[in-house]
């Protein structure tokens, strides 16, 4: 029941006139006055979201066996995040408390169904500020509507059937929490339906005034009367419809900021209306308008490296970048005050700024024009950030003569002086690094310069497991445990059996004619030379077998083998007596070859020779 | 791995002591990995405060000749 929607429902019933009806009927906007108000925003879920990601990116979160998460770990990842509509404790979130689990749990799966979190058996980690976050967090509103929308129909690490367990009477069983909290149960995904219908009814139905909410939920349950009833039974839940819809609003969507909640001020009615946000994240049809126009500058910058956010006036992009840069150190009555320091700058530096970009952001967003100390400041962490880099490729140009290696580095540096991403970093004397966003300029190096070495780690790395005993010529290579010579040269000298490969492990058969065309002055001497730093058998090293095999096919006179079915062998038991019946000249004459320091063979037909000799010697034999 | 410095290098490969990492320093400034062991050596620095530049693309996941997944 993916993605179904009211339209689908309404078309199928029988009474779809009637369910019409009750739509354009509506709901009636509630008389009475509201009290109690609780509200929350998407906004307040968001900043959530990007604080529980930016933590969950700098530590790990550790996972039991079940998949669910540690609770000594998780303790650290409650800091800082608000229940809805609730301030923000030193704390930070309980763990004692179920439902304040619950929210966590509900966090952990919305940014699991983002794309956010990645899980592995041990570990639960974010990429907070790769993709497919920045693709979220970096966009406007209406795009960041329907991603988030698309995740919260499709919850499956989270249920809003266990969800009303945690927060019924009474303490809930350690089972329950635990399998909300589990990151591998999907125990939402039987509810993803039914999520759709309600906010397919909700959508329609539009309650921008407060409405009762007995009202809303009746709404639901009308309109399609089996649907609720059908879906909870599959998922043996003890909630009656009207319970499980009562739920999915006071919980899922008053966390999501998609409606307010309050109560009659007379009868204590439940009342509930959906925030102006939420009307547009369900794209209803009088949902108000985006505001227009850019944001006024929502950030304080303190001499203190101090920075004060008006929450309200700050736009999520905005947060999520201010997140890259600093930490955020307090959060009270919609300000939230971050702190820029050495390290936070630097790794905001690391995840693409630098201090141009970061200076252009807070000039933008700032009240005041930046500082001019602060500006210096990180100017100044930029340059203690370059004192460290990693090249993610390139290449290593090796020479034992830094003479010949000046003119060659000379003569390349002017060949590809055009390419502005190719940097030549010298190294030592002997040595210089190469920043090359391709091979194609090595592969020209290669063939001009032939004493030029190049390779990742000053030798050759054994690459080619020659492991199938029935094929000697057979070998599998891993690619990327291949310096760029030998990837280069392998499918000149083998023929690459796609049907027997696999990613990764490339499967090659050694080409003797390639290795002849290759080599053809010495194959068998070159293809030796090349292959024996780079292969490694099941006892490590080049296999006999496949030596012996290219000796067969390459060597010129062939290594030729006899069977011999007529020798009879002669074996003493020890060498020196070996020795001696060897050098006598009878001996020798029946003689055919000598088999090891210990034997001899002798024809069968000269049998009664070897037997009067040995008598004459008194050797005893048998 | 390329340092400003000597004494640079030296602070940052002490570090990295703890990690069982196939390298050969180059020079007074610089070590050579295996491009696979990039995110290992990215993190451990991160744990300890330090955010290297990055410049390039790490290794791909994907088998580079045929783009499959492992």
């Amino acid at each position: 029941m993916n993605k179904e929607t009211l339209e689908e429902h309404t078309a199928q019933d029988p009474a779809r006139e009637q369910n019409q009806d009750l739509l354009e009927r509506g709901l009636h906007a509630h008389q009475g006055e509201a009290s109690r108000v609780r509200a929350t925003s998407l906004e307040s879920l968001e900043l959530d979201l990007i604080h529980l990601s930016c933590a969950l990116e700098r530590y790990p979160l550790k996972l039991n066996k079940s998949g669910t998460p540690n609770r000594r770990s998780l303790a650290r990842f409650c800091q800082g995040i608000v229940m809805p509509s609730q301030q923000l404790t030193t704390d930070g979130l309980d763990l004692q408390n179920p439902e304040e689990i619950d929210y966590l749990a509900f966090l952990l799966a919305l940014l699991l169904e983002l794309g956010i979190l990645h899980c592995d058996e041990q570990n639960l980690t974010a990429r907070a500020h790769h993709e497919p976050a920045q693709r979220h967090f970096t966009h406007h509103e209406e795009r960041r509507n329907r991603t988030l929308s698309a995740a919260v129909r499709n919850l499956k690490h989270w249920s809003e059937v266990i969800s009303a367990q945690l927060s019924g009477e009474g303490s809930p069983s350690e089972h329950q929490v635990e399998a909300q909290l589990s990151l591998t149960q999907t125990n939402g995904a039987p509810l993803i339906g039914a999520r759709g219908y309600l906010l397919s009814v909700l959508k329609r139905a539009a309650p921008a005034e407060w409405t009762c909410q007995d009202d809303l939920i009746e709404l639901c349950l009308q309109l399609d009367r089996d649907y609720l009833p059908r879906v909870l039974n599959r998922t043996s839940s003890p909630l009656e419809p009207a319970q499980y819809v009562a739920l999915f609003i006071e919980h899922m969507l008053f966390w999501l900021g998609i409606v307010e909640l309050a109560q009659d001020k007379d009868d204590h009615t439940k009342l509930v209306r959906l925030t102006p946000r939420g009307q547009r994240w369900l794209e209803t049809h009088d949902a108000p308008a985006l505001p227009e126009g850019a944001h006024a500058p929502c950030l304080i910058i303190q001499p203190n490296l101090e920075i004060m956010v008006f929450l309200d006036a700050a736009p999520i992009p905005v947060l999520f970048k201010l997140y890259k840069l600093a930490e955020r150190a307090t959060l009270a009555d919609r300000v939230a005050t971050f702190k820029l320091g050495a390290e936070s700058v630097q790794r905001g530096y690391s995840l693409g700024l630098d201090a141009a970009k970061a200076i252009a952001f807070f000039d933008k967003h700032s009240h005041t024009p930046l500082d001019q100390t602060l500006r210096f400041q990180l100017e100044d962490w930029e340059r203690v950030w370059q004192r460290l880099t990693l090249f993610a490729d390139g290449l290593l140009l090796r020479h034992q003569d830094p003479d010949a290696f000046d003119i060659i580095l000379g003569h390349l540096q002017h060949e590809w002086r055009e390419v502005p991403e190719l940097q030549f970093i010298r190294l030592s004397h002997g040595s210089a690094f190469v920043t090359s966003p391709t091979l194609e300029p090595l592969t020209r190096t290669i063939e001009r310069y032939p004493n030029l070495i190049i390779d990742h780690l000053g030798y050759i790395p054994p690459c080619l497991h020659f492991n199938d005993l029935n094929d000697p010529l057979s070998f599998e290579v891993n690619p990327l445990h291949c310096d760029f010579v030998t990837s280069r040269e392998l499918e000149q000298v083998a023929a690459w059996e796609r049907e027997r490969s696999k990613p990764f492990t490339r499967q090659y058969s050694l080409d003797i004619e390639r290795i002849k065309a290759k080599w053809p002055e010495d194959p068998l001497g070159a293809a030796l030379t090349w292959l024996r730093p780079r292969a490694t058998g099941p006892e490590g090293g080049m296999p006999p077998a496949t030596e012996l095999t290219l000796r067969a096919l390459l060597r010129r006179p062939q290594p030729r083998a006899q069977l011999a079915h007529d020798i009879l062998v002669i074996h003493f038991n020890d060498a020196h007596s070996a020795e001696l019946f060897g050098a006598i000249p009878a001996a020798q004459e029946i003689i055919v070859d000598r088999l090891g320091e210990h034997s001899f063979g002798v024809l069968r037909e000269d049998e009664h020779l070897l037997q009067e000799l040995l008598t004459q010697l008194n050797i005893p034999f048998s | 791995m390329l340092c400003e410095s000597p004494a640079f290098l030296e602070e940052a490969l002490r570090e990295l002591e703890h990690l069982s990492l196939s390298y050969q320093r180059i020079g007074a400034r610089a070590i050579v990995a295996s491009a696979k062991d990039l995110h290992i050596l990215q993190q451990s620095l991160n744990e300890r405060g330090i955010y290297p530049r990055l410049v390039g693309q790490p290794a791909p996941s994907t088998d580079p000749y045929t783009g499959e997944h492992a």
